[in-house]
């Protein structure tokens, strides 16, 4: 598979998390790229992707290895070294990453302390550039909240020169299961998806999250008021948005899902000859409208 | 005389009667239509009809211009004396039994109306099943007017009525060799013609002749309180225009982008021929072009749509459109699609369009082309051969006719040649808003000069 990529690697000074973050124009590049092992590391293995790269590179951090030695050690054993890209963040906060020469264009990295920051087949550097501009600049931000943003940053800039369809972002703290697993697995906009489902997620999952148990420690029960938001409908919830339909609130057709895909392929040549119609300046003209008071 | 074919003028020179014809005509109908299925019903009082015009006719009376000639009428326009579907079998749809004003009009000039003549469902298409073309009963008859069409080219009545959105009337009357004429919007009342789309629905005949065409507007023409878009301007002698049938001096634009390029070489051979005709016999031919034309296919499918989508809204709401047949649903809507903003940029457009043919009627008398870029296709083909290439059989067969939709402008089609499969070609003539005299002028010369409406399809 080739998942021609922008990413982001990194773990937070503050909180020690680890995190991934991800985008590309393949559905569900969230189960593909991102790989933690908390408390180790974080991985993102990319263009013709080898999961194998960022399992072993995790199993040497785990046996003590650093990132670089980890790094060019697994990928010494890949003969197809050329056409992989792999980036990767150690529990101490070394990083390293590896774009193979025969990665299609424009493709590179970036690293630097506690992140690496790659992409391929995108429109030029300065995507990888925005990233870590956006990344270091929101220093103070929580850092799930500092990948989403290096992901908007590089759509921003150009991103996959393919367009769109999917992005994903994975945070590890001390515990066996994620604090943030997000993913857009098939959108027009994937980043823009994505920055809507966290920030839901913000408000209705993360005050639930914060009271499941913990290794080593009692388990706690849910306090009253979240249980309680929990209880409501989601668009009632906080950050919760009033379910509007397109179909049915905005176009005012009320049809099954099946039926508006339909309606939307055959749709789509009467809309091309609208938009050419859309391309004139037509502001000094009355329609012609017949009306006969 | 032989009357399968007989012109009204025929008809009404041979002051044939009533009755003789119309049990002719009803004769034809039950031996061919069967084949056809141009008729989805027969007025039960057509012979009754036809007795009270020749007791009239005995009595020295005689009604007006169609006094005792049979009339098809096209099953979207409402009729007292036969129910009216607009080609739906969707349940809860009940059209009223009063006459349309174009109906009451025929009646007043003592037309007979002897059957409803079968429509694309709400005239939404140009297939009109299950009708047949005459030509060759393995094709389509064009439509929405489709039934109309069919009748009229296979002798089953000398004129049926159609109606025309984006080409509705011409459509048919060029794949199946009839004329059959558009007039300028708001020169016929559409008053109790199931609407489709309000600012671009016309109604207007299906003949065997230009002089047919201009008898039967005569009498259809004029102002109509209750159709908000009917016109009051005075209604010339349409008649008096046939008496000198020449094309000398006459100023003859060709709209060379848009009508040119895509059409199948048999077509464009065909229509080269008549404008040279046009320019041989004294006319003056000049090319033209209108680039806006490229516009117009998005401008009339936001109008179409969106209208049609309104005009069912009620049935769109109750889910009823799961009763109509696919491509007439889809159609529907579709319409929910569409934007106010796109389909008031549309009207907005269409005064450009207005301003372009304008310009160009400054130098020319009329505009001349082809009707349709192909002959009849298949039944079931979906796509056609023309020049570059294959096009969607439902974008090629209006791509010609949809533009004087846009623009209002009247608009004639008359048979200008056959393909070598013997299929039927036709020549569209456009002229300024009401010019219908110098439009029916310029198509009788050139009908009287040639014999294409002499030729008749085997199946009939």
């Amino acid at each position: 598979m080739n998942c021609n990529t922008f990413s982001i690697v990194a773990r937070c000074p503050r909180s020690r998390m680890l995190g991934v973050a991800v985008s590309t124009a393949v559905p569900a590049v969230g189960a593909i790229c991102p790989r933690i092992i908390p408390g180790v590391g974080a991985a993102s293995t990319q263009a013709w992707v080898n999961p194998y790269l960022a399992i072993e590179a995790l199993n040497r951090l785990q046996s003590g290895t650093d990132a670089a030695t980890a790094l060019a050690e697994v990928l010494r054993a890949d003969d197809a070294r050329d056409v992989r890209q792999i980036g990767l963040v150690d529990a101490g906060g070394r990083a390293a990453s590896w774009s193979g020469s025969a990665c299609t264009p424009w493709f590179g990295h970036l690293t630097g302390e506690g992140w690496a920051i790659q992409g391929n087949m995108l429109t030029g550097p300065e995507v990888l550039d925005a990233m870590r501009d956006a990344f270091l600049g929101a220093e103070d931000a929580a850092f799930p909240e500092r990948l989403v943003l290096a992901l908007e940053a590089a759509q921003s800039a150009g991103g996959d020169k393919r367009g769109k369809q999917s992005a994903a972002v994975l945070v590890y703290g001390v515990e066996d299961y994620p604090a943030v697993d997000l993913r857009v697995d098939e959108h027009p906009d994937p980043v823009t998806e994505l920055r809507r489902v966290w920030t839901v997620f913000q408000a209705q999952t993360m005050p639930f999250l914060q009271g499941m148990p913990r290794r080593g420690q009692p388990p706690q029960p849910s306090p009253d008021e979240v249980v309680a938001m929990l209880l409501l409908p989601p668009a009632e919830r906080p950050g919760g948005a009033p379910a509007t339909d397109l179909w049915t609130d905005v176009l005012g057709i009320d049809v099954p899902p099946q039926r508006r895909a339909e309606l939307l392929a055959a749709f789509r040549t009467i809309g091309a000859e609208i938009r050419r119609l859309r391309s004139l300046d037509l502001t000094d003209l009355h329609p012609a409208v017949v009306f006969r008071p | 005389m032989n009357l399968d074919f007989a012109t009204i003028a025929d008809l009404t020179a041979g002051r044939v009667a009533a009755v003789t014809i119309t049990e002719h005509l009803l004769d034809r109908i039950r031996r061919l239509d069967p084949g056809l299925h141009s008729f989805i019903c027969l007025a039960p009082d057509a012979l009754d009809q036809a007795r009270r015009a020749d007791a009239e006719t005995r009595a020295g009376r005689s009604r007006g211009l169609l006094h005792g000639i049979p009339v098809g009428i096209k099953d979207n326009y409402l009729t007292a004396n036969m129910p009216t579907t607009a080609g739906t079998t969707a349940p809860g749809v009940d059209f009223p039994r009063t006459d349309s004003a174009a109906a009451a009009r025929l009646r007043a000039a003592g037309a007979i109306l002897i059957g409803k003549t079968r429509t694309h469902e709400y005239a939404w298409g140009t297939v009109t099943p299950p009708v047949r073309n005459p030509w060759d009963l393995s094709r389509i008859p064009g439509g929405s007017s489709g039934g109309s069409g069919a009748a009229v080219a296979a002798g089953l009545c000398p004129a049926a009525m159609g109606s025309d959105t984006g080409g509705s009337i011409r459509i048919p009357a060029s794949l199946c060799g009839t004329v059959g004429l558009k007039p300028t919007f708001g020169r016929i009342s559409r008053t109790g013609i199931v609407p489709h789309s309000w600012s671009l629905d016309h109604a207007g005949p299906l003949t065997r002749s230009v002089a047919d065409a201009a008898l039967l507007l005569q009498v259809l023409a004029g102002e109509d309180s209750t159709d908000p878009a009917c016109s009051a301007a005075p209604v010339p002698d349409y008649r008096a225009a046939l008496n000198e049938p020449s094309v000398a001096g006459l100023r003859v634009a060709v709209i060379r982008n848009h009508f040119f390029g895509r059409n199948h070489p048999d077509v464009d051979a065909a229509v080269e021929t008549a404008i040279a005709w046009f320019g041989g016999h004294g006319a003056v031919i000049r090319d033209v072009t209108l680039p806006n034309l490229e516009y117009g296919l998005g401008a009339i499918f936001a109008i179409e749509l969106a209208s049609s989508a309104a005009y069912h809204d009620v049935a769109l709401r109750a889910g009823r459109t799961c009763h109509f047949t696919d491509d007439v649903r889809l159609l529907v809507e579709m319409g929910r699609l569409v934007t106010g903003a796109d389909v008031i940029k549309a009207e907005q457009f269409r005064q450009v369009l207005k301003h372009d043919v304008a310009r160009v009627f400054v130098e020319a008398d009329i505009i001349l082309g082809p009707t349709e870029p192909v002959t009849a296709p298949r039944i079931g083909e979906t796509h056609v051969a023309v020049a570059g290439g294959e096009e969607s059989a439902l974008a090629a067969t209006w791509r010609l006719t949809y533009p004087y939709n846009l623009t209002g402008l009247p608009a004639i089609t008359l048979p200008c040649g056959f393909d070598p499969a013997g299929l039927p070609i036709g020549l569209q003539v456009a002229a300024a808003p009401f010019a219908e005299p110098i439009l029916l002028r310029a198509a009788a010369a050139y009908e009287a000069a040639h014999e294409w409406k002499d030729r008749h399809p085997a199946n009939a």
